[in-house]
């Protein structure tokens, strides 16, 4: 019993000599949604881009390429990335707001998505809120981010009357440059004609 | 040339621009600390303070933990950061304004191990995020993924 028990432990200590050296390693992960992007690594000795959730690469050193993607076991990311995997914060929360036709009236639906925000900001610690107006590309651009910073403070004006912290709120305009749904210039879109607010 | 009733509307409209309240105060920060554990600390400017949930963080700002600390950032784009623990993190370049024509975010990891998840800014335009390292460099393009380096 002895004599086996001292072989197990020598086998065991042997076989955790032969652990690979530490690398730097760079995982591509899917996003909550499940879509998938894409990352590229490079250096000066080469580039690799990984398309495939939960593929890595591994680069030794500046000047050696970096490895061909190779999927990364759950245990792997387990073992070298629990703890940054536990401390991943609440995902920031974006919704929009619209108005009825011609006014600065919220539609109904909005109003009860303007009533669900506090209840979002009720479940973080000083949150961060951003209040953005956006247009679609109907008329000058110009025109269009100084329509949509109307919007914005109409909506981060009531946002506040009903309790938000102020003092942690940024308003901004987007104009036409940031579309939820992509048009041509010129191109009447209710859906793009809204106020986004995001809290984190 | 306006009739009284425009004119109306008109000076309505620029009261009630005139009333927002919310502070400028912030403009220079790019985001704000979600998670802070154990020892973690941003460094600005050469001071470096304990990180606290709630602070706001600035471009330049370097994010360091201990070997029990963990440290996550979320930007103004959406986007987060989460540092694990011994790691060193610089904010180089965080620039979100689409009127513009600017959506660029740069870091550099140092050392240590950090999580992405990317926001309006990795969505807007291609090889705006990209993360530097003494090994390798990340372009990313709306995605989430995972870095560790090794000192």
């Amino acid at each position: 019993m002895g004599i086996f028990l001292f072989i197990a432990i020598s086998a065991l200590i042997a076989m955790s000599t032969l652990q690979p050296a530490p690398q730097n390693l760079f995982v591509l992960l899917p996003e909550e949604d499940g879509t998938i992007g894409a990352i590229e690594v490079s250096n000066a000795a080469g580039a690799q881009l990984v398309e495939t959730a939960n593929s890595g690469v591994r680069v030794g050193d500046r000047t050696t390429a970096p490895t061909a993607p190779k999927p990364v076991s759950e245990a792997e990311l387990q073992r070298e990335f629990a703890t940054v995997l536990a401390a991943e914060p609440l995902a920031p929360v974006t919704l929009n707001l619209y108005f009825q036709v011609g006014t600065t009236e919220l539609t109904a639906a909005s109003l009860q998505t303007f009533n669900e925000l506090f209840t979002i900001l009720d479940e973080r610690v000083l949150p961060d809120i951003s209040v953005v107006g956006h247009t679609d590309t109907t008329g000058a651009a110009d025109a269009n981010e100084r329509l949509a910073r109307e919007r914005a403070d109409i909506i981060a004006n009531s946002m506040i009357a009903a309790g938000a912290p102020g003092d942690r709120m940024e308003v901004t305009s987007h104009g036409e440059s940031n579309l939820l749904v992509l048009t041509e210039d010129n191109v009447a879109e209710p859906l793009n004609r809204r106020v986004e607010i995001s809290i984190r | 040339m306006w009739s009284n009733t425009c004119r109306q509307i008109f000076i309505s409209v620029v009261l009630l621009a005139a009333a927002i309240a919310p502070a400028a105060a912030q403009d220079a920060t790019i985001g704000t600390i979600r998670t802070a554990d154990g020892t973690a600390a941003i460094v600005r400017d050469g001071d470096r303070t304990a990180a606290e949930i709630g602070a706001w963080v600035e471009q330049g700002d370097v994010l360091e933990t201990g070997s029990d600390g963990a440290l996550a950032v979320v930007f103004r784009d959406n986007s987060t950061m989460t540092l694990g623990p011994n790691s060193h993190l610089t904010l180089d370049e965080f620039r979100f304004a689409p009127t513009r024509d600017e959506a660029s975010f740069l870091s550099t990891l140092l050392r240590g191990s950090v999580l992405y998840v990317s926001g309006v800014i990795g969505k807007l335009s291609r090889d705006s995020v990209t993360l530097r390292t003494p090994v390798a460099t990340v372009g990313m393009r709306g995605t989430r993924f995972l870095a560790k380096v090794e000192e």
